[in-house]
């Protein structure tokens, strides 16, 4: 027996909302969940907060249901595509193992966390079922703080000194105020090292965009800056895929100076990288004096890196920093190459990762940049879903995505759409 | 047309933060509106100009709407307005801080049209 049900409210208070998600789960299982996927966006903060969200939808729910999830810029769902309101993913089968952790201060002590997240998690290595998967939530990168200055997008000096100096303001950022990079990678290494046999599928928790602030949830608590995560063993067979929709353009770049564990981009062919990106853009620094068009002009041509077994992943530029070109997630390799996408190639990533026809359930992950550049659009994503499957599906918009597969490393991206089917 | 369930929806919308106003637009019929004193506007005489020429946008829309025209945007100082085409002579109006994450306010227009399209 194994059902899957999608809970949604568009609501505008917490509470309220919180209560019409449990009820929902509870109308349209015929058995107690084995666990929750639950996610929101950040309207909640300012609309009742997110402990009384949480408090409601538990209300609702069994004693001890297993709870994980967080903020999201956006989902889409069977019902629609949203950028307010909540949603869940709840599951049963009579055929399941289920532990859940919690690790905290994941950007000032990754590992520590990681290792206080795995100490739960580690139950489903020795569950009878053969598939195993951890399905996480981290909170992902926010504006770092830094003196007199609000958020620092732009800074138009390509001296290296000054390139130096911001990397050294964004690392003491993050470590002492936990505003900056997320270091996911850093935090799943210990699961990934104790779990090897694991499936890993996550995201990291962000707001609307604009990088402030984002809530972790676990169980009954609301957390921020730590890891929450559900570790899962079954016997259904579990399809996970990723793609994006870049390309490569122009000749590798290389002599390649990273910084900031690998989020900054010092140096490029011997030149400052921003220097060194907008030749190969062929684009005047002019370009940078409207910060309100920033992120839509260098969304479309950003930078990519080659992973181990060559494959291309684009690391899109999120802030101009002096001479660093500064962006979310690690930037993979030393040999880089300027990338081009279009919102029509962001669509059509879908084609390459769709499930076959109607698993049982599947959980996307997609990073908030695709839903930024669909807008709109994002319905024409859901019709190609909506023609292949009519089984229960989320997807969520996240800050960054990571996954990985038996046997591989893990692989924390960016402007990827990843896919967990269960067949 | 429905106009208090039509006003519900752009009431909904209007409570978005960053849709400082909105409204439904006819052409030569009087636009359907929340109060104007719960829109967010620093400069609401951006929103009475609107208002006034709206039946000369729809002059100009009305000849590209058979070649599928189905948003329009503009950027207006420190606003920006967005058109979402219902028909061609109907179309959901929201003005937007110039800053805003323009495509995830996309996404709740969207939803916002739909619902329209079912109330007409």
């Amino acid at each position: 027996m194994f059902e899957a049900a999608i809970a949604m409210s568009r609501k505008w208070d917490a509470t309220d909302a919180g209560q019409e998600i449990g009820e929902q789960i509870i109308s349209k299982l015929k058995n107690k969940p084995k666990f929750v996927l639950l996610f929101s966006t950040i309207h909640y903060e300012k609309h009742g907060g997110f402990q009384k969200f949480l408090d409601a939808v538990n209300s609702k729910l069994p004693e001890r249901t297993p709870v994980v999830g967080g903020t999201v810029a956006g989902f889409m769902n069977n019902y629609g595509c949203y950028t307010r309101g909540a949603s869940a993913l709840a599951v049963y089968s009579d055929e399941m193992d289920v532990a859940v952790g919690v690790g905290h201060n994941t950007k000032r002590n990754p590992k520590k966390a990681g290792l206080d997240c795995l100490k739960s998690l580690t139950t489903i290595k020795n569950s009878k079922h053969s598939q195993k998967i951890v399905i996480d939530f981290i909170s992902g990168v926010t504006m770092p703080k830094f003196p007199f200055m609000e958020r620092v997008v732009v800074v138009r000096n390509h001296n290296r000194v000054v390139g130096e100096l911001i990397n050294l303001l964004l690392v003491s950022s993050t470590i002492v105020f936990q505003k900056g990079i997320a270091r996911e990678e850093e935090v799943l290494q210990p699961i990934v090292d104790v779990l090897s046999n694991s499936y890993i599928f996550g995201g990291g928790n962000e707001d609307d965009n604009n990088f402030r602030n984002n809530y972790q949830f676990y169980n009954g608590s609301v957390f921020e800056n730590s890891i929450t995560a559900l570790g899962i063993s079954f016997n259904q067979s579990i399809r996970l895929k990723s793609g994006h929709g870049y390309y490569p353009i122009g000749e590798p770049i290389k002599n390649v100076k990273k910084r900031v564990w690998n989020r900054t981009i010092l140096e490029m062919d011997g030149k400052p990288a921003t220097k060194k990106y907008m030749e190969a853009l062929g684009w005047s620094d002019d370009l940078l004096d409207d910060v309100r068009q920033f992120h839509r002009r260098f969304m479309f041509n950003p930078i990519g890196g080659f992973d181990e077994s060559n494959k291309v992943y684009p690391a899109v530029l999120g802030a101009y920093l002096g001479s660093n070109y500064g962006t979310g997630c690690p930037v993979p390799g030393n040999k880089l190459t300027l990338l081009r996408t279009s919102g029509l190639r962001q669509i059509n990533i879908i084609d390459d990762i769709l499930p076959r026809a109607n698993p049982k359930f599947a959980f996307f992950i997609g990073c908030g940049n695709i839903l930024e550049t669909l807008g709109s659009q994002l319905y024409k994503l859901k019709e190609k879903i909506d023609q292949r499957m009519t089984t229960p599906y989320l997807m969520v918009f996240t800050a960054g995505e990571h996954n990985r597969i038996p046997g591989q490393p893990i692989r924390n991206y960016q402007s990827t759409l990843n896919v967990l089917s269960i067949e | 047309m429905p106009e208090e369930t039509m006003l519900n929806v752009l009431e909904e919308l209007l409570r978005e933060d960053d849709i400082l106003a909105v409204m439904l637009a006819r052409k030569n019929e009087i636009s359907v509106s929340p109060s104007p004193d719960k829109f967010k506007l620093r400069d609401p005489s951006i929103f009475a100009l609107l208002q006034s020429t709206m039946n000369d946008f729809f002059a100009v829309i009305e000849k590209f709407s058979s070649q599928g025209l189905d948003k329009v945007y503009f950027e207006l100082g420190n606003y920006e307005v967005m058109f979402f085409l219902i028909s061609g002579d109907t179309a959901l109006v929201a003005v937007i801080p110039a800053l805003a994450n323009k495509g995830l306010l996309e996404v709740e227009m969207e939803n916002s049209r739909r619902a329209i399209k079912k109330l007409i």
